[in-house]
């Protein structure tokens, strides 16, 4: 029985006091990096170089795994939005460098990639995903990290260091309720719901209730369903039954395709209200383009679904942004097919470098200028892309305006507009509290 | 000669282990925050899959709800102590106490079903918990996941931000999680080898070899898989507790199957049966992919197919392990002793692959050490 024995831990322990006094003899890398102050009078922070007049911002975002079909074209918005940037002659004078780093939509990697890129940039320029952002956003609160923030999770939109543009999903859905009352006159359709089991799902149902209660509509039906599930017709099924005329559907692509296909082969045609994420191009033809094969389920989808949004539809020319956008993208990004996460990401560049403009405007890069900078940037206009922003020290989200498009085959990007941006009473009164 | 290095450690283990002792207390001075944090939760890590080896690699009994029991720690740590706002000197324990609890529970259906079994038991286990924890707000904050403690003792914290300065030197938020994770980690590897060569220990292995003979020897079946069972979760529920502190935030999708199978990984990359293995083997599974990814230089013009090649490299490495060196990470180690020793008494062992010693002996032990449900 060959047990420790007390002199070896003795001796380990005597290892541990010799490594100690060791190590005292060593530096500790500690400090976010100083500030320092440049000429021209610029106080700097980490991640801006005065020298070469360069500031980099760092993007997390899943550029492999299942999430990547997202966070590659924002990526890649982003970049053609700095690169046109550049060109013109930066920000101010100030060129902008964009540190990217792999996070798999894992929150562990998403906190060791912070961990690596958080001394030699100024600001987070995209951080994807809620589960994601929620495991840097104590650290981004320490260090007073302004993080753009790529979800439309309602948590984000009261955190100063957060840096959200568009509309959160629970607005859409009130704002759709809106819609349906305006067009009918009276509050008497039938409304069912089916969304996903996660924090997405009861965003979009939080507006859904609330929008149902301001406007007095019937909540017929409500149904769940598990991310992977693969047989919806039980939800479906519940829809049907319960006689819904309008059904919202929070959901992801594949899911949502699921869902309508299972209803038009049951005869059950009712409006389906697609919530942003539930849609995707690449649900109507094999490479996402009119140009392409078109799926099984593309003429279901034809017939009667609306996407809730707030970004505007890909060409077109009465957007006063677009021109621009398109000219930037066919020169910086030529293979870019229309995407909206694209889109997402071009405008989200446009709100950094507002913030940036303003924060070399005060004569302050560090982390607390580039913060003081976000708090007090006012309403800034993208160009129509996305609807304008407006942040303020009282914080609340970025927008509550929701525009509502139509499948359809001609369409450019198979969405035709039925409603421009409007905001009902119950988005106006949502409130926005935080919350963990 | 193997039996009396086996009784009592040598000269050169204590030394090597001294040596590895030091390195481990020197590390965090010579990383940069992005190396600490990912040593952080590789020792976090460890501490689970030591667990697992207790349980899967002395007691051969394999479970894949490892998840299960990590989630277990995690939640009864963000309820005393995010809730209830507790000291970790209370809630760090109790995290590993409940796990155990749990884990004994579940013990007893390793009396029934064996092998591939009670493998899928466990991953039931899994699937359990991931469905409670996504209707359970109140603990796991529902499917959007909940924020967790900072380690906290009295007054003073382990939150971000913290600092403590020992004559000059200074420990950061990464460093004291690093220490903390550190130092019950090796009160746990001493408490496992210990175990191993104890009453209990050898009852486990006993079980391991062959069940009947070692009922029909006297080892008591219940309270050998139960009390396996038991460690393993309390490790589990200590490493999901400071895992979980130290991320800050989780959701309940996070203890999915995938952990369960990476600690599985884990134990047998670094070698089965042992008690270095889990720790050499956490090395692999949880440094090696932003290692990796870190070696790749990040250009603002989309590295794109590079990140996913980084993920196919590690596949690949984990299967080539596989096949050149089915013994792990410490089956390697032994062999580039047996290199080494061979050439010091003027040998060429490359030449003598069926030599008498000590080679076949050590080919066999390790023969021995997978269990019998990987055959």
């Amino acid at each position: 029985m060959g047990k420790v024995k007390l002199r070896s831990v003795a001796a380990g322990c005597a290892a541990g006091v010799i490594a100690v006094s060791l190590a005292a003899c060593g530096t500790g890398a500690v400090g976010a990096g100083s500030g320092g102050t440049a000429t021209g009078g610029i106080k700097t922070g980490p991640g801006v170089d005065a020298k070469t007049k360069t500031i980099s911002l760092g993007v997390l975002s899943p550029l492999s795994g299942p999430v990547a079909v997202i966070g590659d074209p924002l990526t890649a918005g982003q970049q053609t939005y700095f690169k046109a940037v550049n060109a013109s002659g930066g920000i101010n004078g100030w060129k902008v460098n964009l540190v990217e780093r792999d996070s798999k939509y894992d929150p562990q990697t998403e906190v060791q990639d912070y961990n690596q890129i958080s001394g030699q940039v100024a600001m987070i320029a995209q951080s994807l995903g809620s589960p994601t952002t929620k495991a840097i956003q104590p650290l981004a609160d320490q260090q007073k990290m302004v993080v753009g923030a790529a979800a439309q999770d309602s948590a984000f939109v009261t955190d100063p260091v957060m840096a959200v543009i568009g509309t959160p999903y629970a607005i859409d859905d009130a704002n759709a309720l809106a819609y349906i009352l305006k067009q009918s006159g009276h509050p008497n359709a039938k409304i069912g719901i089916i969304y996903q089991d996660d924090a997405y799902g009861q965003d979009g149902l939080r507006g859904y209730l609330a929008g149902l209660k301001a406007y007095h509509f019937n909540n017929v039906a409500e149904a769940t369903y598990q991310v992977g599930d693969t047989d919806l017709t039980a939800q479906v099924q519940k829809m049907r039954a319960a006689g819904a005329q309008y059904v919202f559907v929070v959901a992801v692509p594949a899911t949502a395709a699921t869902i309508v296909g299972t209803g038009a082969s049951q005869g059950y045609n009712p409006t389906w209200v697609f919530q942003g994420p539930a849609w995707s191009e690449y649900l109507m033809t094999s490479n996402g383009m009119p140009t392409g094969k078109p799926t099984p389920v593309a003429k279901a989808l034809a017939s009667n679904v609306w996407v809730l949004g707030y970004e505007a539809q890909w060409g077109n020319m009465r957007v006063p942004g677009m021109q621009q956008f398109l000219a930037n993208t066919k020169k910086y990004a030529p293979k870019q097919i229309p995407d909206y996460y694209y889109m997402y990401g071009y405008a989200e560049a446009q709100m950094e470098t507002a913030l940036l403009r303003k924060a070399i405007e005060s004569g302050d890069l560090s982390r607390q200028g580039i913060l003081n900078a976000k708090l007090h940037l006012g309403e800034v206009n993208l160009g129509g892309l996305v609807p304008p922003l407006n942040y303020t020290p009282s914080l609340g989200p970025a927008s509550r305006m929701t525009e509502i498009g139509k499948v359809a085959v001609g369409a450019p990007t198979f969405i035709k507009p039925v409603s421009p941006f409007l905001e009902g009473t119950a988005a106006k009164e949502l409130q926005f509290t935080t919350s963990g | 000669m193997p039996r009396n290095r086996r009784q009592r450690p040598s000269n050169a283990k204590v030394a090597a282990t001294a040596a590895v002792a030091v390195v481990a207390v020197l590390l965090p001075f010579a990383m940069n925050a992005f190396q600490l944090t990912t040593a952080v939760f590789v020792v976090i890590a460890a501490i689970g899959a030591l667990g697992l080896g207790v349980l899967t690699g002395y007691a051969g009994q394999i479970s894949l709800g490892h998840a299960f029991f990590l989630a277990i720690g995690a939640y009864t740590a963000a309820v005393l102590g995010g809730n209830d706002h507790l000291t970790a000197a209370i809630w760090l324990p109790a995290a590993g106490l409940v796990a155990a609890l749990c884990g004994a529970l579940v013990g007893p259906t390793a009396l029934r079903l064996r092998g591939l079994y009670l493998a899928i038991v466990t991953i039931g286990l899994v699937f359990i918990g991931q469905n409670v924890f996504s209707n359970v707000a109140a603990i796991s904050g529902g499917p959007g996941g909940r924020s967790f403690p900072a380690v906290a003792f009295g007054s003073f914290n382990l939150d971000v931000g913290q600092q403590l300065t020992i004559g000059g030197l200074v420990i950061d938020h990464n460093g004291l999680y690093y220490y903390l994770a550190l130092i019950i980690l090796a009160l746990a590897m001493l408490y496992v080898w210990n175990l191993s060569r104890s009453r209990p220990g050898r009852a486990m292995q006993a079980v391991r070899e062959r069940e009947i003979a070692a009922s029909v020897m006297g080892v008591n079946l219940a309270r050998t898989k139960v009390s396996a069972f038991a460690i393993s979760s309390f490790l589990a529920g200590i490493s999901g507790a400071l895992y979980a502190s130290f991320l800050s935030f989780v959701t309940p999708d996070q203890w999915s199957l995938l952990l369960s199978v990476q600690y599985v990984a884990a134990i047998i990359v670094g070698g089965i049966g042992t008690v270095w293995g889990p720790v050499l083997g956490s090395i692999v599974i949880f440094a090696l992919p932003p290692v990796l990814q870190s070696l790749v230089p990040q250009t603002a013009s989309g590295g794109v197919p590079i990140d996913d090649l980084t993920s196919i490299v590690y596949g690949v490495l984990i299967i080539a392990f596989f096949v050149f060196e089915p013994g792990g990470v410490v089956g390697l180690a032994r062999r580039l002793q047996r290199v080494r020793v061979g050439r010091s008494e003027g040998r060429e062992p490359m030449h003598k692959p069926d030599g008498e010693e000590p080679s076949p002996r050590q080919e066999q032990s390790m023969e021995e050490r997978v269990p019998t449900w990987a055959k």
